[in-house]
């Protein structure tokens, strides 16, 4: 029997447009704008995103029943396969720039990402020397005929792809559950978890590393104590990645760079000395 | 033409950034562990609505934190200057 003809899509869509407007919205507010004085405006939460995240949450619930009976006569098998297959998805296309701000503090201009040094490499101290002055999203680099404005690609949650795989594996997920309040509360779960956590994330990231650190040895100590009364062999796979992910990549990353060499010739591009003075490219 | 070796990584800040792919790793795992938990009757709805607040609220208040991080260290640096002698 065909998938999608089963599977009613209205609702999906619904929660899923709902989710991406709200985590948007949300993501918006959170930046710092800068205004007109380059003076940096704090804004906790706007009245209209308090309104927005109540108005998602009761459109959510109100929709619960529909979405507990979404895949009622699809198997458990397909369901499982489906929901690894698009949380893979989601893990595949996070955006990861803005999870890890230090990356990419590469200036961008027009949206587009410079090539930035992945993880600060010691001797290529060209992007050091960049004299732009950074104020929340926006940067603007003085020249001496014109300031130029660019954006921080990284300022905004912008991972479409990522979050609307792993809220539809949610939905997924919970329309196995009992009872209508059990798939309202799995879907808030997680809305939290796959789109404001990272928000908050990254501006936890951008403050303080220790408290970055701190937060994935606790989501790493939650996970493990709740993984091990399910599967024991799961818990030491899942353990053993993680240390394969932390400790044992960048090793591998760290030595297979000695066998990397960048060769520079009469075929380089260009490079206008101004430009070059100020740390990015015209 | 020149062959050379420009870039070197320090293990230490690698190491920093994988930790982000580490951290959305776990954070899948979690949701599929609390679901199972869930499913299997372990955690019930009460309990799984007490997280979700929890967590919202908990991850509202480091935001804020975060966002208004300068004037938290403006307010410390006034309560611990009576504690910092000055010696001229």
């Amino acid at each position: 029997m065909n998938f999608i003809s089963i599977l009613p899509i209205q609702p999906t869509l619904s929660v899923l447009k709902l989710t991406s407007e709200t985590v948007h919205s949300f993501s918006r507010t959170s930046t710092e704008a800068a205004g007109p004085s380059g003076k940096r405006k704090i804004s906790l939460m706007s009245w209209k995103s308090i309104l927005q995240l109540i108005g998602y949450g009761i459109g959510l619930y109100v929709i619960s029943p529909v979405l507990a009976a979404l895949t009622d006569p699809i198997s458990d098998d397909t369901i499982a396969a489906l929901s690894i297959i698009l949380l893979l998805i989601h893990l595949s296309f996070q955006d990861y720039g803005y999870l890890n701000p230090e990356v990419s503090k590469s200036v961008t201009r027009s949206g587009a990402r410079l090539p930035a040094s992945p993880t600060s490499p010691k001797n290529s101290s060209q992007h050091e020397n960049d004299t732009s002055q950074e104020s929340g999203n926006n940067v603007s680099l003085r020249g001496s005929h014109a300031e130029i404005s660019v954006t921080s690609s990284t300022e905004l949650y912008h991972a479409p792809v990522s979050l609307n795989a792993a809220i539809f594996a949610s939905l997924l997920m919970a329309s196995r559950m009992r009872s209508h309040s059990h798939a309202f509360v799995i879907i808030a779960f997680a809305v939290e978890l796959f789109a404001l956590f990272p928000i908050m994330a990254h501006h936890l990231r951008r403050k303080t590393r220790v408290g970055s650190l701190v937060l994935v040895i606790v989501i790493f100590g939650l996970s493990i104590l709740l993984l091990h009364p399910l599967s024991r062999v799961v818990t030491y796979i899942y353990a053993a990645t993680i240390a394969f992910t932390t400790f044992i990549s960048p090793f591998c990353l760290q030595w297979i760079q000695r066998y990397k060499n960048e060769i520079h010739g009469p075929w380089d591009e260009a490079v206008p000395a101004r430009a070059r003075r100020h740390g990015t490219r015209q | 033409m020149s062959l050379v070796n420009v870039q070197e990584y320090s293990y230490r800040l690698v190491m920093a950034d994988s930790l982000i792919v580490s951290q959305q790793l776990s954070i899948v795992v979690l949701f599929v562990a609390v679901f199972m938990h869930t499913l299997g009757g372990t955690i019930n709805g009460n309990q799984m609505g007490a997280l979700d607040i929890m967590i919202a609220l908990g991850g509202y208040i480091v935001w804020a934190v975060c966002r208004t991080f300068p004037f938290f260290t403006f307010f410390m640096v006034l309560v611990s200057k009576r504690h910092v002698n000055m010696i001229h």
